[in-house]
């Protein structure tokens, strides 16, 4: 395995990559988005252990850092959601003009799971991408108050204070509409890619019986074929929000690799059969 | 196809004429395991004076690190070299399952250094970090006999940043549980770290040894010979530099140190270290709330940097 740190020019920018190729020829590729604030490496390197296990099953991967995050450059003092993503497919298109392959894959989280749906519907070559912790619904403003403070003095007296915190419950959950930045990707994403959508058992305010209605109702829009490119799973032992458990970490890198591995169709012994996407 | 590793091998550094520096990717051995660093330089002459920006502590590495890109830059736009480096346990450094602790920080930062000092035109290297990585920058430059030191809201005593860092785990656990739970629950922690010799805290796996190492700093204490020139910048909510601030500037004072202390208002001090971004726009955006900080500091020591270099006026201590 090889890792190639690089900038990736695009207009006046350059964003900050590291590129890991495997010893083999790749057998694909996989982009890896971070949430909002976080470098390519991601909190305590998960990208950077993700990639290292997947370049070992024979794929390439690029993690990045957005515009003024990490070593990229562009100072930016307001990140908005689009459905553009400049820096991810800037990135893309340079991994892909390195490492020739036909097909790829993305993974992100939070935020960043946004991202990786609005990459996959642009990508039509894309044959999987993995959303950890989709926020499928608008906050409501209770909520928004909530999301914002979080991090605060505020926000860490409420949580240890048992009554503050139940009283508290109620307003934690989404009660908004799904969000368009999410809706839009996930319908073109899914007419050629596999969705698979991670939370942890404690990320009730991001899946709950709201957001599985919601889901439920995108996903009637769509042919039994593309529901079937449809997959969800909830890992035991806490929130993925933060990945601040070890036991987290671990489970939530060996499910993501597991789950590309599969996408790519390569088996444990290394060899690659044809993936479901690419029979479909 | 094979890959074509020699566009990858030519996309490793960049040249940006509008603020006259430019940036490389080095993949050193530091810490006796490869990692990732880059190199800032100003597009044309250099001072030979460089610089080394040592990251914080665990997850602190991580929000603060736009920080130290930001200074980086300021710094070479204003002919300086600077290096900054992820140290190992952490971004994309080869070790990932490793403890980290003040030993491991300090054995990067003291590679760091050899490796700027061996770079064409560097005849003298000064250190620079925030929080955890200021304090580690101070106990290096003593160690290595450096004179030049730029310390952000540095951790004066370690006990404090562990009980701090302790703490944050045991809220964490206290959810929905009874209040006695906290007094309990730290000493739980404790006692987990003394048996098991070790703990997952928010996130890291913090060693015995690290966790007594961290807690027995106290840089009143520990510096004895630092009599170059430091600049102690604090960041509070009042303006006010934090009595701690006041004890190292005393100190360092003592010590025959030349010591600048800059001290800059923000009304989210407190979360100096953490996650700085806010929702907006009904959860469409996000604002980062440490970027005009960012920007100060790195306004600051800049213009601290190339007063002592150019052996001028020093910039007042003050607000």
């Amino acid at each position: 395995m090889k890792e190639f740190p690089v900038f990736v020019p695009d207009g006046a920018d350059h964003f900050g990559a590291v590129i890991t190729v495997p010893d083999s020829e790749p057998k694909g590729l996989v982009l890896l988005l971070t949430g909002t604030g976080a470098a390519r490496s991601h909190r305590f390197q998960l990208w950077t252990r993700v990639a290292r296990a997947l370049s070992e099953q024979g794929l390439a991967v690029a993690r990045l850092d957005y515009e003024g995050v990490g070593d990229s450059t562009g100072g930016i003092r307001e990140i908005g959601l689009t459905l553009t993503q400049r820096e991810a497919m800037a990135v893309l298109a340079f991994a892909r003009r390195a490492i020739p392959v036909d097909q790829v894959a993305v993974v992100g989280n939070c935020s960043g799971a946004i991202a990786a749906l609005g990459v996959a519907a642009q990508t039509p070559d894309c044959i999987g991408s993995v959303c950890i912790l989709t926020r499928l619904l608008m906050p409501s403003t209770v909520n928004r108050i909530v999301i914002s403070r979080r991090g605060s003095r505020l926000a860490s007296f409420v949580r240890s204070n048992p009554l503050l915190h139940r009283v508290s419950q109620p307003f934690r959950g989404r009660r908004g509409k799904p969000s368009e930045n999410v809706t839009i990707s996930f319908h073109r994403a899914l007419g050629h890619s596999r969705l698979f959508f991670l939370y942890g058992e404690e990320d009730t305010d991001a899946y709950n019986p709201k957001v599985k209605d919601s889901l439920n109702r995108l996903l009637g829009h769509h042919s039994a074929e593309e529901r079937a490119r449809f997959e969800l799973q909830v890992l035991p032992g806490g929130s993925l929000s933060g990945f601040e458990s070890l036991e987290t970490q671990r489970l939530t890198i060996d499910t993501v690799v597991g789950w590309l591995t599969s996408c790519f169709g390569i088996t444990p012994d290394g060899t690659r059969e044809p993936s479901r996407a690419a029979q479909t | 196809m094979p890959v074509d590793e020699d566009l990858l091998l030519r996309h490793r550094s960049f040249e940006d004429a509008s603020t006259g520096i430019t940036e490389a990717f080095l993949q050193p051995t530091i810490g006796s395991r490869r990692t990732v660093a880059v190199l800032s330089r100003p597009l044309g002459s250099s001072f030979p004076v460089g610089w080394v920006i040592l990251h914080s502590f665990g997850l602190e590495q991580m929000h603060l690190s736009r920080l130290d890109v930001v200074v980086a830059r300021a710094l070479a736009a204003a002919g300086f070299p600077v290096l900054r480096f992820h140290g190992q346990g952490y971004g994309d450094s080869e070790a990932t399952d490793e403890p980290i602790g003040l030993a491991s920080h300090l054995a990067d930062a003291t590679d760091a250094i050899r490796l700027l000092s061996r770079q064409p035109g560097i005849e003298r290297v000064g250190v620079l970090g925030a929080r955890f990585g200021g304090t580690v920058a101070a106990l290096v430059a003593e160690r290595e006999g450096l004179e030049l030191m730029g310390l952000w809201e540095p951790m004066e005593r370690g006990s404090q940043y562990l009980r701090d860092l302790l703490r944050a785990r045991v809220f964490a656990e206290m959810v929905g549980q009874s209040d006695d739970r906290g007094a309990a629950g730290m000493e739980q922690l404790r006692a987990e770290l003394a048996s098991q010799g070790w703990s997952g805290i928010k996130g890291i796996r913090l060693s015995r040894e690290a966790s007594e190492d961290i807690g027995a700093v106290d840089l009143t204490r520990d510096l004895t010979r630092f009599s170059g020139h430091a600049l102690l910048i604090g960041v509070s909510r009042s303006g006010r530099p934090s009595a701690g601030l006041r004890r190292l500037e005393e100190r360092l004072t003592v010590l025959g140190a030349r010591c600048t202390v800059r001290s800059l208002d923000d009304h989210l001090a407190a979360q100096f270290g953490q996650f700085h971004f806010q929702t907006t726009d009904g959860g469409r955006g996000k604002i980062d709330t440490q970027y005009d900080l960012n920007q100060r500091i790195a306004a600051a020591t800049a213009a601290w940097a190339l007063a002592v270099h150019k052996g001028g006026p020093l910039p007042e201590s003050g607000s």
